[in-house]
């Protein structure tokens, strides 16, 4: 399953959470409107 | 607040802009900076004055990227003063110069690609052998990857390439656990993008936005953070789209 992957293992939990979260912060005070992939590079390769 | 505590980060382009405001960000986290910079040392001395001031490390290095051997050179400078590790290369340094087909010269398309193409990928090619497991590369894209804004059909080729470099790094890295993004602003007010200042200028940058205000370099700062930090350690091969919602 993690052939595709470019970090080479399955996603946890926790590291969708920390992209909501950083989604939902100030840091992201100009993003809207998008789609932030977090998926260990899969769509990149 | 973002950790990046006892991390090395090598931001290139630092004197002004995005970079300049990335360094400081990054520096705020925690992390060493070394803040590069092509021609204004001055700047770039200022920044350091103000990161260290505020109790960060960091130092500045001049390197010309628009030489062949710059980044090479660069990377030798960054190794005098990190050793054999960093955590976190953000190749921001870019220029643009707006020209319709018929106008773009051959010297300044080519210095384009050599300062926005050539060397962040020379820069990953020579910084190889410094990053780790966990390390994370951020380079640069545009708004005018992606949308036919402006008058800057050779600069948004340089982008596209960045792009592009971006998937392809991030698959032939991935393995060795370095992530690899970029992130695409949309207009920002910098000195690159200073036609913003005017009123047409602004006035077509909102026309094409959903947040209806310019952006501002702080905006980028924090997604080059995050993508430089940990909480982005699912995130690799991507471009964020930091415009305002432009183009949507």
């Amino acid at each position: 399953m993690v052939a595709g992957i470019p970090l080479k293992r399955a996603g946890r939990p926790e590291e969708i959470a920390d992209a909501i979260v950083f989604a939902a912060s100030g840091k992201a005070s100009f993003i809207t409107g998008q789609i932030i992939n977090v998926n260990g590079g899969k769509t990149a390769s | 607040m973002t950790d990046l505590v006892s991390r090395t980060a090598l931001v290139t382009g630092a004197s002004r802009g995005i970079g300049r405001a990335t360094a400081r960000e990054l520096a705020a986290a925690g992390a060493r900076v070394i803040v590069h910079y092509g021609n204004a040392a001055k700047e770039a001395e200022s920044l350091v004055a103000e990161i260290r001031a505020a109790g960060g490390q960091v130092d500045a290095v001049g390197a010309d990227l628009s030489a062949p051997d710059g980044a090479h050179k660069l990377v030798a400078e960054v190794r005098k003063l990190v050793g054999d590790r960093l955590d976190i290369l953000v190749a921001n340094a870019g220029i643009a110069t707006e020209a319709s087909i018929e106008d773009q010269t051959v010297e300044e398309f080519d210095r384009m690609f050599a300062v926005n193409v050539r060397a962040p990928f020379f820069l990953v090619q020579q910084l190889l052998p410094l990053l780790r497991d966990g390390s994370s590369v951020v380079l640069m894209s545009s708004l005018a990857a992606r949308a036919s804004v402006g008058l800057l059909p050779a600069y948004a080729a340089t982008k596209g390439a960045i792009d592009t470099l971006v998937k392809h790094f991030a698959a032939l890295l991935g393995p060795r656990g370095i992530r690899v993004n970029a992130v695409a602003p949309g207009v920002i007010d910098t000195d690159m993008s200073s036609f913003v200042r005017s009123n047409e200028g602004r006035d077509y940058t909102l026309g094409i936005q959903a947040l209806q205000r310019i952006g501002h370099p702080d905006d980028i700062a924090g997604v080059v953070t995050f993508l430089a930090s940990d909480a982005a350690r699912w995130v690799t091969g991507d471009t964020i789209q930091a415009g305002g919602g432009s183009k949507i």
